[in-house]
């Protein structure tokens, strides 16, 4: 039988819809009602439609949800109680105003950076027979390197913990005290990791929720979420080491500052916020860029903007100090940014992302100097290894498409000799559900 | 002024009702039908639980749509469909299309796919990619031109 394309495309899509039916409302209830004893309580529940409103309010009555339908969202469900209760920020910050709070450094002396013990080598491969994280879904996961126990701290959404070891390459599940607020049964969307040098504590900001990590005692604590501060998707966090405080843009635009030691906030200023620009007749909406990473050579945060043709060359700089904000001279190459989180990485003296290569950001020339995909593949988690001074490239998942291979390696890249070495080969040799 | 439960559930209904086949479809065509189909739904109970939010949004379909693929990704080692729908009652298909399909880029998949499995609109397309109108056709374009190169050269 032979058809062209425009045919057998049709022919797909009949496929298609007769496999992937339309969604039913009914079908929501039924998914949201298995899943309502797993959430935190502050979440509302999805409707049953067949059930009368006063009943469905009962419902979110029960389940805590009706603060945040009302308005009232308070704080989020708090497991452990903050550790300290003097706030020193504010986040009633003046809109319309850049704080200064971020000139003034509150860091205290960082612990002892690790160092490799003596006959390791890392850039041996690990033991390719190892447990590793890759059982569970690997959606959402975060990862940042711990400078003082020099390793990787990696969360997944299951809410596992787990370290690799950047001298051994190997990894190690721990059993850690507490409960990371995050990820918790897909209700973490996109959310991020960060390590606060200073205080070395990990910071995993999620669905509403914010959850540090001490890898010393292997303990999560969760921590109370300001109203108002929506710190769900598209959110970029890094660590400033100037005021040594925790940066973190959200979706609105809105750059705030992160105590850990406080557990206090402050509203630092506006990136940029939404807007709608017209091209060729059609008008879309502009969000605001993503926060990729902070350029210590030149004391600035990288950010990357969306690629809305002929936009994509919005990548800017901007000064934590004053807010002033350079727009990057050469359109990022290499770089797409869009289609929902990506990953990114702080280490040395800059930024570093992925999209269709691995790039590192020139804090020179402040071009992107990007390795196309070779052998490592794309990954999910991108970390700086600053004991080996070189980027550590996590899992290598590939797309979502049926039939794709599956990897749970471990690479990392040098930028200097552009040379990626397999720290880790993949153990998995399954393959994605062939939808056909 | 804080909107009523009722006034939240018409609304949301009303949304749904409107934007399931399209967003469904741009997910089914980025990710494959079983996985597409399960990320639709997770989008649309982000959407519930995020009403607020996502109400206020100026093209909340796009943004929906990569909150289905963030959500996707859970799916890729454990599929959630308990029954795949697969025997031969099911649509023919060219056999060497879905491998052709899987080795173009993810955009111009979904923009194809969209336009000639689903027909769907340029502006529709564009609106739930977050592209522009000539960059889908771009991409509809690209990805033609590759499949005919590989299956009528097949055929």
């Amino acid at each position: 039988m032979t058809h062209g394309v425009i045919q057998q495309l049709e022919a797909y899509g009949a496929y298609a819809d007769a496999v992937a039916p339309a969604i039913s409302t009914d079908e929501l209830d039924l998914r949201s009602a298995e899943r309502i004893p797993t959430r935190t309580p502050q979440r509302r529940a999805f409707p049953n439609w067949a059930v009368a409103v006063g009943a469905a309010a009962a419902v979110f009555i029960l389940i805590g949800g009706v603060l945040w339908l009302i308005g009232g969202t308070g704080s989020d469900v708090i497991d452990e109680p903050s550790p300290s209760t003097t706030t020193t920020l504010s986040l009633n910050e003046p809109a319309g105003t850049w704080n200064p709070i971020l000139s003034t450094t509150i860091a205290r002396e960082a612990p002892a950076a690790a160092t490799c013990p003596e006959g390791t080598n890392p850039d041996a491969p690990g033991p390719i027979d190892q447990a590793r994280p890759g059982e569970g879904p690997w959606n959402n996961q975060a990862a940042v390197f711990d400078t003082h126990t020099g390793r990787i701290v990696f969360l997944n959404e299951a809410g596992e913990t787990w370290t690799f070891d950047v001298c051994t390459n190997t990894w190690h599940q721990t059993t850690p005290t507490g409960v990371p607020g995050v990820p918790h049964d897909g209700e973490r969307i996109e959310g991020e990791m960060v390590y606060d040098v200073d205080s070395d504590r990990t910071i995993a900001f999620g669905s509403d929720s914010v959850s540090v990590y001490n890898a010393n005692t292997d303990e999560w604590q969760r921590r109370s979420t300001p109203s108002g501060l929506d710190l769900d998707s598209q959110l970029g966090a890094v660590y400033d080491p100037v005021s040594g405080l925790i940066l973190v843009v959200n979706f609105d635009g809105v750059l705030m500052a992160y105590d850990v030691d406080t557990d206090g906030w402050a509203r630092v200023g506006i990136i940029t916020e939404p807007r709608e620009v017209t091209h060729n007749g059609y008008t879309q909406t502009l969000y605001p860029p993503f926060l990729v990473g902070y350029v210590a050579e030149v004391d600035r945060l990288a950010f990357l903007g969306y690629e809305n043709e002929p936009f994509q060359d919005d990548g800017a700089l901007v000064n934590p100090r004053t807010g002033t904000t350079a727009p990057l001279e050469h359109p990022p190459v290499g770089v797409e940014v869009g289609f929902g989180r990506f990953p990114y990485a702080t280490g040395g003296d800059t930024a570093y992302t992925y999209r269709s290569g691995v790039c590192r950001l020139d804090p020179v020339s402040f071009d992107w100097d990007c390795i196309p995909n070779g052998d490592t593949g794309g990954p999910d988690s991108v970390v700086y290894d600053l004991i080996n001074d070189r980027l550590v490239i996590i899992n290598n998942s590939c797309c979502n498409w049926p039939g794709n291979k599956v990897e749970d390696d471990v690479w990392a890249i040098d930028f200097a000799t552009g040379r990626s070495i397999e720290l880790l080969d993949t153990a998995n040799t399954r393959t994605e559900t062939d939808g056909s | 002024m804080v909107a009523s439960t009722e006034q939240t559930t018409v609304a949301f209904s009303e949304f749904f009702a409107e934007t399931e086949p399209i967003l469904r479809h741009a997910l089914v065509a980025s990710c494959g039908p079983e996985v597409g189909r399960e990320a639709a739904a997770d989008a649309f109970e982000y959407a519930w639980r995020h009403w607020d939010r996502v109400a206020s949004m100026e093209h909340p379909v796009g943004y929906l749509f990569r909150v289905g693929r963030s959500a996707a990704k859970k799916y890729r080692r454990t599929p959630v469909v308990a029954d795949p729908p697969v025997d031969a009652a099911l649509p023919w298909v060219e056999p060497g299309l879905v491998p052709e399909l899987r080795r173009l880029s993810d955009r111009q998949r979904t923009a194809v796919v969209l336009r000639h499995s689903f027909g769907c609109t340029y502006d529709e397309i564009s609106r739930v990619m977050g592209v522009s109108i000539p960059t889908v056709q771009k991409h509809v374009e690209r990805a033609l031109a590759k499949l005919r190169h590989t299956l009528e050269v097949m055929q």
